[in-house]
């Protein structure tokens, strides 16, 4: 493999910066829209940032509809509720304010207005027909950087797991990244979130399709993340604490939407569609024990990670003490987070770790994934994580 | 800064009120609002709009009156061949220009995203067609308007279907009443003229058989033009007709008597109704025209009939008084014969009385032709007994013994007995007359007193044979009298009747038309005919010569009853009729009509 092989970059057009969020109405309006569905949740409606965003529709013309039906690892029911609001209001853009759930909902709502037919017809890669309408996200959680993403993550409840929706035509058309309005996140959600956004930015990294441009984005948020996540948790209310925060987490987005991932979300998206495990959670425990694997397949990478987070002598170290120095040192990142739990005390019982490295290996991630990896040896992951 | 450089690096970075990177969204939302309008207005129209695939007319859209016609849902109908909305079509394909049958497709439909809408021009053409559509009420009458389009290098037809039902039905309604007018029209007994602009522009049936002239004929011609320069009444016939159109056309009704000519230049009277309507906005003139000609002549017949009886019953009564004083001068005229008479007891005794010698008195008498005079006397009275019982013959009704006859053989036996009549023979030189007999074959019998039908068949013989005598006949033409016996249908003076009106009779029966005449309600008459080629008679004469005393002849020659009598004999004892037509100079024919006797049918 050589760094010029034939990659393509997709992102959304996005601006990044304090007061971002209050340039939804304009941007809404110059893609067209006349009436939006508001697609957010209870906790950011309730922190006010659902009707923050919807003033500045209503201050552009744009009617408001809202529909705040969402969970988190939301569902395939939930978007075909949501759906059927947008058709019911005769909507024709949708806005979404919040974390990673209320905009894959929204991106999900987005297909089936536009295609028709349940939101699960459109599991996999490139099997999105028909573009949607207008699309603006207002990210407010700094993690899961759907509003740069192609991802769409959608539990479908019949069958408890996660599908992944993959489709340039997820990509919103604009993304306003506003550092405040992560500003009011408690402290746990700041801290899961965080680490999933770090989670990304290593995975990007080691992706078997990174390129030059992703790895740029992807290094860059794991220096970022690497010292604002704790600048964060130690003063929640710091501006530019959490602005570098949402940088980071806004720079592994746009790493991971183009180099994509690996095994540690094919792991956690098996563990969030069987029990519904918070993802950014099962990310950070996950993640020292997939990159320990994965070493091997892509030391040099590892190495530049380990330097990335300030592993002493990371480029120079024989590669097994680099290996155990970085999974030593994303496990201590983890508990500073304030998460210890193993598997097992998230409730998962021994005889669920077949079932979930079956479906853990039918999840596009592991595509990108460094190291093939067997049914076996993610059963093994898990038995790490236990 | 200033504001407007800060306005400026705020668009170039993408913080500008339109700095948002372009989007066909708002240009397609646009778009389909357009279609869904353009949708909502085709959904809205009441013709039929399908869209079809050019070469296999299979159905790709179609509007909810489509569906309607088709009677089947969108859904059904949409992905099938045309025939399938309109069974009429199964198996036929438009003539577009340029359509399916010559129609190569390419390798695939060549689309291109940026047709231009006026870079191609609208190939083939449209074709039209009426069909039947079974619905579930009345079946439906479509017209199909199909044209073909090629857009974005596919090719379509478009069809759209006209629900024409309520116009054909309102044609065929309007073509209905049009041929009850007409019918109407054409059965009218009377004439008539619809005029525009002084102009005859149709006329009926009738009228083309009341002017002897053909419709083609009639049209364009002006009233004027078939009229005498002159009417009886109003004078000049172009002034008259302006008044009368001028005073209809201003809405006042017009009923006048006019005069107008046949083809062939005989003129006929006529009563005319003329009255103004409009059509199409234009004022037209309608003129029935009623031909008045028998009904003046039916006038005449009865008013002479009215002169006949009353005429008939003075005489009667005149010859019933006239009978008494008769009666006693013929008496009193023998009584005095008898009483001069010698060798009678009485009248010797009454000589013996007064010393008179009753030879001598004889003798006296011979000497001063006394009894010449009383003989003449006599015959004087025995003259006027004789025409005091033809008159009494008018009001007394026949009882002379009635039997189914054969006119011809009576006929034969008239002229038989005018053959040897003193009179007909000796002054008449009745022998030397052609006799034409032209008896038609089949002729029923007639039901009459043979010896009263004989006195008038010998009568009009007589009549005949008188008139002849009194003709200079030019070189090369004879005496001759024509007999005819025949059939006719129908009474005279009423429709059916032929050969004009000239008699009279309780007539009550009416004829549909001769063609029909064995029609109950027709009488069959036997009709005899005595035709001479004498010198005929003049009106005034024709009318009058039924009227007891008249006569043309001198005095002392024929009574002037005998034609009296043959009317009344004919006319009021048969219940037949008699009447005369001449043409002065040429000919005078008598026709007389007994009823047949009913054969059995």
């Amino acid at each position: 493999m050589n760094d010029y092989e034939l990659r393509k970059f997709v992102a959304p057009e996005f601006v990044f910066g304090y007061g971002a969020a209050g340039l939804a109405g304009r941007h809404a309006r110059n893609l067209g829209a006349s009436r939006c569905l508001v697609v957010s949740d209870q906790g950011v409606a309730a922190a006010g940032h659902t009707e923050a965003v919807a003033r500045t529709l209503r201050d552009e013309g744009i009617a408001c509809a809202t529909f705040l039906g969402v969970s988190e690892n939301p569902r395939d029911t939930e978007v075909m509720q949501g759906s059927e609001v947008f058709r019911a209001e005769g909507c024709d853009a949708i806005v979404a304010v919040g974390g990673g759930s209320p905009m894959d909902c929204a991106k999900g709502i987005g297909i089936v207005v536009a295609n028709g037919g349940h939101i699960l017809n459109y599991e996999g890669v490139d099997a999105i027909p028909k573009p949607m309408p207008p699309l603006v996200c207002v990210p407010t959680t700094a993690g899961s950087s759907a509003d740069v993403s192609q991802f769409a993550i959608i539990r479908d409840t019949p069958r408890r797991v996660k599908i992944a929706i993959v489709s340039k035509a997820n990509v919103p058309d604009v993304a306003l990244v506003d550092p405040l309005t992560t500003l009011t996140k408690p402290r746990e959600l700041t801290a899961a979130t965080g680490l999933d956004a770090l989670t990304h930015a290593v995975e990007a990294y080691a992706s078997n399709a990174h390129s030059p441009v992703t790895d740029m984005f992807a290094l860059e948020a794991i220096r970022g993340i690497g010292t604002a996540l704790f600048d964060v948790l130690d003063d929640l209310g710091s501006r530019d604490a959490r602005a570098r925060m949402a940088l980071g987490s806004m720079n592994a987005g746009l790493a991971f939407s183009n180099a994509i991932l690996g095994a540690v979300h094919a792991l956690s998206h098996s563990l969030g569609g069987l029990l519904d495990l918070p993802h950014g959670e099962c990310n950070a425990l996950l993640l020292p024990f997939v990159v320990r694997r994965n070493y091997v397949a892509a030391p040099q990478r590892y190495r530049r990670v380990a330097e990335a987070l300030g592993v002493a002598d990371a480029l120079a170290a024989p590669d097994d003490e680099v290996r155990d120095a970085l999974f030593a040192r994303l496990g201590d990142m983890r508990r500073r987070a304030g998460f210890d739990k193993g598997l097992a005390q998230y409730g998962v019982t021994r005889d669920q770790l077949a079932e979930l490295a079956r479906l853990a290996l039918e999840d596009p991630c592991l595509s990108t994934n460094p190291a093939p990896l067997d049914a076996r040896e993610l059963e093994e992951l898990y038995v790490e994580a236990f | 800064m200033s504001k407007r450089s800060d306005d400026l690096r705020a668009k170039l970075i993408g913080l500008g009120q339109a700095s948002t990177r372009k989007s066909y969204y708002p240009e397609l939302k646009e778009r389909l609002q357009q279609l869904e309008l353009f949708r909502a207005l085709l959904e809205s129209a009441g013709d039929g709009v399908l869209l079809l695939a050019a070469e296999t007319l299979m159905v790709l859209d179609a509007n909810g009156a489509a569906c309607r016609f088709a009677g089947l849902p969108w859904e059904a109908l949409t992905g099938r061949p045309l025939a399938a909305a309109f069974p009429e079509l199964a198996g036929w394909k438009p003539h577009l220009s340029g359509n399916a049958e010559g129609f190569v497709p390419q390798d695939g439909p060549r689309t291109s995203a940026w047709h231009m809408a006026d870079a191609a021009p609208p190939a083939g053409g449209e074709e039209r067609r009426l069909i039947r559509q079974p619905s579930h009420g009345a079946d439906l009458w479509l017209e199909l308007a199909l044209k073909r389009h090629d857009i974005g290098g596919i090719s379509y037809v478009s069809c759209i279907a006209r629900d024409v039902s309520e116009r054909l039905r309102a044609e065929e309604e309007l073509r209905e009443s049009e041929r009850k007018y007409r019918a109407l029209f054409e059965a009218a007994n009377d004439a008539i003229f619809l005029i525009r602009d002084g102009l005859v522009r149709d006329a009926n049936r009738r009228a083309c058989e009341l002017f002897g002239r053909p419709l083609d004929q009639l049209t364009s011609m002006a009233p004027r033009d078939l009229s005498p320069p002159e009417q009886p009444r109003s004078g000049a016939t172009h002034l008259a007709e302006d008044i009368r159109l001028a005073k209809a056309l201003a809405g006042e009704p017009q009923f006048f008597e006019w005069t107008h000519l046949r083809a062939d230049g005989t003129p006929f009277d006529c009563e005319i109704s003329l009255s103004r309507f409009t059509l199409r906005g234009e004022p037209w003139l309608i003129a029935i025209i009623r031909d008045v000609t028998e009904q003046k002549k039916l006038r005449e017949i009865m008013v002479q009939t009215e002169k006949m009886m009353s005429v008939g019953g003075v005489a009667a009564g005149m010859a019933h008084e006239i009978n008494n004083p008769l009666s006693a001068i013929a008496q009193s005229a023998q009584n005095l014969q008898r009483r001069l008479t010698p060798g009678v007891p009485d009248n010797e005794a009454a000589a013996l009385m007064s010393e008179v010698d009753l030879e001598r008195v004889q003798h006296y008498f011979e000497l001063r032709g006394l009894a010449r005079l009383v003989s003449n006397i006599r015959e004087a009275c025995a003259r006027a007994a004789d025409i005091v019982r033809h008159m009494l013959d008018f009001a007394r009704r026949s009882d002379a013994e009635r039997a189914a006859c054969d006119l011809a053989a009576l006929l034969d036996r008239a002229v038989e007995l005018a053959e040897n009549d003193y009179d007909l023979k000796k002054r008449h030189d009745f022998r030397n007359i052609r006799i034409v007999r032209d008896y038609a074959p089949g002729t029923p019998m007639a039901e009459c007193a043979p010896t009263e039908i004989e006195q008038v068949l010998f009568n009009l013989l007589k009549n005949a044979s008188q008139a002849i005598s009194q003709k200079v006949y030019p070189q090369g033409e004879t005496p001759r009298i024509t007999l005819r016996v025949g059939t006719q249908y129908g009474a005279p003076g009423l429709p059916g009747g032929i050969g004009g009106i000239r008699g009279v009779g309780g007539v009550g029966a009416l004829c549909e038309s001769e063609a029909t005449g064995a029609s109950p309600a027709c009488t069959e008459y036997v009709r005899v005919q005595v035709e001479d080629n004498g010198p005929g008679m003049d009106e005034r004469t024709r009318v009058r010569v039924f009227e007891p005393f008249y006569t043309t002849k001198p005095p002392g020659e024929g009574t002037g009853l005998g034609l009296s009598v043959s009317y009344f004999i004919i006319s009021r004892n048969h219940g037949g009729h008699i009447m005369v037509e001449s043409q002065p100079g040429m000919w005078c024919r008598f026709t007389v009509l007994l009823p047949a006797v009913q054969r059995p049918t």
